[in-house]
Parts: C-alpha cells; structure tokens; sequence
C-alpha cells in the first residue's frame, strides 16, 4: 500500500512545485524591476507607487551619497554596472550632463510638470533643451529661530533684514554675557561650509559662475557678501564658528547655544532629531532681506535629482517611476513624508500634508515661509567648493583678507579648472 | 612518457586560476591606471593622450607639495610617538603577571577594531572647545589656551595625530610584544646574572634583539601613514586650509571628485615611488645586519 502511494505522492508535490515556479516566472517576466540606487529609505513611497504600477517592481539599494556618486561613475565609465534609476545631487549634476551617459527624460515632463517646478531648479538638471534629470526636492533657505530667546529679548518676527538680524543678534549675545551666539558659523568650511556660504550670496541675486560656464570675475557681490559673513564672526561676535554637522555641532544646538539656524527647510528634521528637547521652542520664518529696498528672495541650499544611465535596459519604467515621485502631488508628498525633502513640484507644497502646522516648531508650516530664488549655476561645483572653502578657512585663519582670498580663488579656478 | 608531461603541467594548471585572476584584478588595473596618467581622462567618453603633462602639473601644483608635506610630517611625528610607546606598552606588558597581560593585550587592541567613523565622531566631542573633557584637562594643569582643536590649522594636524597614535599603538604594541617572546630566555638571564639592572638589559640586550620587529613595525606603520585618509577626511575634509590635507585625500579628489582620473592616477604612481624609496631607505639605514 505504502509503496503504491509514495510514487503519487511525490508525483503530486513535484507538479505543484513546477507549476508554483512557472507560474513565478511568468509573473516575473510580466513585470519589469527597476534598479534604484539612493541613499534615503524609500519603501513606503516605492510600495504606494506598486500599488499603482502592477507591472513595475523598484528595487532599492542604498549607499552612502558620496559612495553612491563614486560607485556610479566607476559603472559609468566601465559601460557596464549602471542601475537603472540614480538619485544625485543637483551640484554634482553638472559633472555628467555633457557626458552623454543619460537618458533624455524630455519626452517625460509634462507641461505642468516643468511649469510647476522652479526654472532655477531645471536649469541644474538640463543640457541644453534637454531633460536629463527630475528634480525631486530643493533646499531654499528659510530662519529656524529660538521663539523662547525671540520672546525673552522682544525681539519682532519675522525679522526683516540682515541687518536687523545683526542688531539681534548683538542684544541676545550682550544679554546671555555671551553664552548664545545668534547663529554658527561653518569652520572649517568643507563642503557644507561653502555651501551655507552660497546660499547667503545666492539670496542676493549673486553667482559664482555666469550662465555659459565662465567664472564672474570681479565679482563685487562675492566680495561684499564674503565680508559680511566674516564681519558676522570676527566684528560683530554674533556667529560662533564650529564644524558643521558634528556631533559637537548638535550638541551645541540642544544645549541651546544658538537663537537661529540659517539653513535649508530639510534642516528641520534634524533639528526634531538632535535637539528633541527644545519641543515646542523653535519656530520657522523667511530669509531676511539684504535692504529694505530688495526683494524677497532666499538661496538655495541644494538638492536631488534623478536620473536615468543611458546602459539601463529598463529605461521607461525606470523614467515612469521618477516621473511619478517628482511631477506628481502623492509622488511628491511621499517624497517629503519618507525624507523630509521639501517638494520641488509647487501643487504638492499647497496640499494639507504640507501646509500641516509643525508643532515642534510651535504651530509653523514650512512651506508658507519659502521665497523666490534667483538661476544658480553649478558649474565643476566639486572643485569650486574645495577651492573656496581653502580660501574661506584662510581668512578665518587671519592669513589673508577678503580681497586676497577672492583674488586667490579666482586665479586658483583658472589655473586648476580653466574657467 | 605522456603521464610524466600531464604531472609537469598538473601544478601549473592548479596555478592557473590564481594568476589568471591577479592578471584580471590587479595586473591588468595596475597598467590601465599606468596608461591612464598620461591621459587626460575624466572617468566617462573617450580620452586624449597628452604624455608626461599630469606628471608635469602635479610638480607645478603647489596643493600637491602641500599634501606631501603634510603627509611626511603624519608619517615622521605619528611614528615618532607611536614607536615607542607601542614598545614601551608591550615591554610592560611582558613584565606582567601573565593573566593580568593577556587581560590588558584585550583592552590595548580594541581602538584599532571600532568604527573609524565612531572614533572621529568621539573625538570631535573630546576636543570640543566648550564642554570637550581635554581643554578642560588642560586648563586645570594651568594650560589655559584652549585649543581650537577642530577649527585652527595650527592644532588640527595634532587632531590627527592623536586620533592615530590612540588607535594604532595598541595594534603594533601586539607585533612588538610576540618579538618580545622569541628573545631568547638565556640571553637575559645571562645578563640578569652579570648585574645588569631592568634598565640596562632593557637598551642593551633586549631592544637590540626587537630590532628587526622594530624595522617591520615601523616599516608597516609608515606604509599605513603615507595612506592616511580617514580620520582627516572624516573630520577635515583636508581642511581648514588644506592643513590636514593628505596625498591620498588629494587623489581622492581629484579622481572621483574633479573628475580628473588621469590626474589621479599620475598622482597614484608618484605616491607608490615615494612609498617604495621611503621603505628601501628604511631598510638601508636601520636593518643593519
């Protein structure tokens, strides 16, 4: 008996497990996985967009940033290795837009799309008329202040100028006997350093690099904001200079040695993160002005883009995918809800997720206290901040003055990129 | 006859699959990078032969001269601190009890196994100027400067070197250490009997016979500085000022960040010259046989 009906038995199992895998496989072929190389984690806005797409499965894999970039440009240059989909860094794009490595995403931006999103912002992501990233998120400039040292020094919010700010900064510092300065001071500068720097001369209208690539020479903007940011530290004693981003950094900021963190909207996060028991004491307001006669406008910090390596055999949905987290309102709101980034896609900021009051930040809403950015060009952003940090930590330093450090850096871009 | 031939080829055809795959991973990368240097490659499309001119750039480039000196001063101050007291540690440790040594062998070894990124990230909060646990050291021995550690180019590259001195000493005082257990036990006792003190047998009997796990330490620990990276890149970035700057660092930049890959791979050769004719001199001055 046990004999007769092992032989079925095994027969029945075999069939079911064949059947199993064929009908995987069939399954599998019917949809099409996309390789997405990021460094945020991503999984609740990838699940909400499988839902949608059925046919498409997005694989994520994550590295550091910096990792992420070399490991890209190694399979870039091999011809082989590439994934599918890539988040970057929007100054770093400018490193791979005349590479012809990309996709052209063109035919994927809707009218809508590219009128919802700041030209600044596509002007980063294009060569020429072409679309070879999707901006995801941008990182405009906005005051995270100390509400509770604003109330105790009466002091009006929002501020209005820079130099009311000054002016501010000066009473809180003179009435804590110096223990709390008005805002840091990125030094030694690095990359975040330059870039903190940027975004104060952004916000004025200024440029390190004209549209067709060449460095501003004489850049009197460069210089009169390159004062200023020094004056901030070494005249009025209102910045304190510490390394940006270290763990003595943030311990600064939650043992409440600064009223006011300059710094992009996605900085708010990490203010939730590193100084959760000032709950309630922060709130948010915009870029000040440089004059009473100026407009208002902010700079930008930075942000991401995706892009699509031109060796991706899964070109459409990969492009779907991306079209989908950066020109779509639930795309984009997923964006900001897994990462914190603010939309760069206008409709998703004006949704009730966005417009939400924070109430770490007492009751603010980030999005209403963005203001319009000028063109930024990024241009060999890499080599460009390394040479201006040097010269920053310089004049920090006390080696040379503004007018040497700006003359030095303008000769170092000639020699070393030949802008 | 033919199985005579089939044993003669046998071991090289077990060889085979390791050279065939040093070939594909390190010889054939080795001359790529080799050709590169004398292109002017960015990483992606096509490249332009241009001769010697990288290696002609990186002697007119005063950030490269910068990273250099930088570099040998890592790699002369941090040996000169980290040699002797790895020796030192390792000479007390063999005077221990013996449970009590392989007890602290433990705790000496444990900096080099953490996380780089921990240790920088520890350290940043030690020499913090405001509440960090060294200025204040200091200032009760009556040293009331208060060090910008973090932010001066003048205290930044000594930064470095503790974060080295910290992590490295422990791992080399191990080398020293199994020196210490192949000297001869004769050798001191004779000299124990001829009335030489702890002090005496110490330079004269047993420093001579470490000699040679001496050159090998230094040797090792020099080709570990010439690379230095982490801990100023973690830290610096090179900075402030391209004090903390290193060549490895500089070739990191230029490499995977300017995209100038023919550059760094120019770049990579000077280093590997500097590095073998540091170690021959090593050699040739100390290994006196």
């Amino acid at each position: 008996m046990t004999s007769r009906h092992q032989p079925s038995g095994r027969f029945t199992f075999t069939a079911v497990l064949l059947s199993a895998l064929l009908l995987t496989g069939v399954a599998s072929a019917q949809r099409t996985t996309v390789t997405f190389w990021t460094w945020v984690n991503l999984e609740p806005a990838v699940a909400a967009f499988e839902a949608q797409h059925p046919d498409i499965d997005v694989e994520i894999v994550t590295f550091g940033p910096w990792d992420l970039h070399d490991k890209l440009l190694t399979a870039l240059a091999a011809g082989t290795g590439a994934p599918d989909l890539a988040q970057l860094v929007i100054r770093r794009f400018d490193a791979y837009l005349e590479t012809g490595q990309l996709a052209d995403l063109t035919p994927f931006v809707t009218p809508d799309h590219r009128a919802s999103v700041p030209e600044s912002i596509w002007t980063a992501a294009m060569s020429g008329d072409q679309v070879l990233g999707l901006p995801t998120d941008f990182g405009p400039g906005v005051v995270w202040y100390r509400r509770d040292l604003f109330e105790q020094f009466d002091i009006r919010v929002p501020i209005e100028t820079w130099d009311d700010f000054i002016e501010a900064g000066r009473r809180i510092l003179e009435g804590t006997n110096g223990e709390v300065h008005m805002m840091p001071l990125y030094v030694p500068s690095g990359q975040w350093g330059v870039a903190s720097f940027a975004q104060f001369l952004h916000s004025r209208g200024g440029n390190l690099y004209a549209p067709d690539g060449g460095l501003i020479r004489d850049n009197e903007l460069l210089l009169d904001t390159l004062q200023w940011y020094y004056d901030l530290a070494e005249v009025y004693g209102i910045a304190y200079p510490v390394p940006w981003f270290t763990p003595s950094f943030w311990a600064l900021v939650s043992a409440g040695r600064f009223a006011t963190l300059p710094a992009n909207t996605a900085e708010g996060r990490n203010i939730q993160r590193f100084a959760e028991n000032q709950a309630g004491q922060w709130g948010i307001m915009p870029w000040p002005k440089w004059s009473a006669d100026e407009p208002e406008r902010t700079g930008i910090w930075g942000g991401n883009v995706l892009a699509v390596p031109a060796q991706s055999r899964n070109q459409e949905a990969a492009a779907t995918f991306a079209k989908w987290l950066t020109g779509s309102v639930e795309g984009q709101v997923a964006y900001f809800e897994n990462v914190g980034g603010m939309p760069v896609y206008a409709p998703a900021r004006e949704t009730p997720r966005l417009q939400q009051a924070e109430e770490f930040f007492g009751g603010d809403v980030i999005a209403n206290n963005l203001l319009p950015t000028e063109n930024w060009y990024w241009f060999s952003e890499a080599e460009t901040t390394v040479l201006l940090g040097e010269q920053i930590d310089n004049l920090f330093e006390g080696q040379v003055d503004v007018a040497e450090a700006i003359r030095r850096f303008e000769a170092a871009v000639a020699q070393r990129i030949g802008r | 006859m033919r199985s005579v031939g089939r044993s003669r080829v046998a071991p090289y055809l077990f060889l085979l699959p390791f050279y065939l795959a040093f070939a594909v991973f390190w010889l054939v990368p080795i001359a790529a990078s080799l050709m590169y240097s004398f292109t002017s490659w960015t990483g992606m499309g096509s490249f332009e032969f241009r001769g010697l001119e990288n290696y002609v750039t990186l002697v007119r480039d005063p950030t490269f001269w910068r990273a250099l000196r930088n570099t040998f001063s890592y790699v002369l101050i941090y040996n000169a601190i980290m040699l002797p007291l790895a020796t030192v540690i390792a000479l007390l440790l063999n005077a221990a009890v013996p449970r009590l040594g392989r007890a602290f062998r433990t705790v000496y070894f444990v900096p080099v196994t953490v996380s780089l990124v921990v240790v920088a990230l520890v350290f940043d909060l030690l020499l913090n100027r405001e509440f960090g646990p060294v200025n204040h050291l200091l200032a009760a021995i009556g040293i009331d400067s208060n060090p910008r550690w973090l932010t001066s180019s003048q205290y930044a590259p000594w930064t470095i070197i503790m974060m080295r001195v910290w992590r490295a000493t422990g791992y080399y005082s191990a080398f020293v250490f199994a020196g210490l257990q192949g000297i001869p036990k004769d050798i001191i006792e004779a000299a124990r009997v001829d009335g030489a003190s702890e002090l005496r047998l110490t330079w004269h009997v047993i420093l001579p016979q470490l000699r040679p796990i001496l050159l090998f330490v230094f040797v090792m620990s020099s080709i570990w500085s010439f690379q230095l990276f982490d801990e100023p890149w973690i830290l610096f970035q090179g900075g402030p000022g391209n004090s903390t700057l290193t060549i490895l660092q500089y070739l990191y930049q230029n490499t995977f960040l300017f995209g100038k890959v023919g550059y760094g791979a120019a770049m990579s050769y000077v280093l590997t010259l500097i590095i073998v004719a540091f170690s021959l001199l090593q050699f040739r001055v100390l290994d006196r046989r």
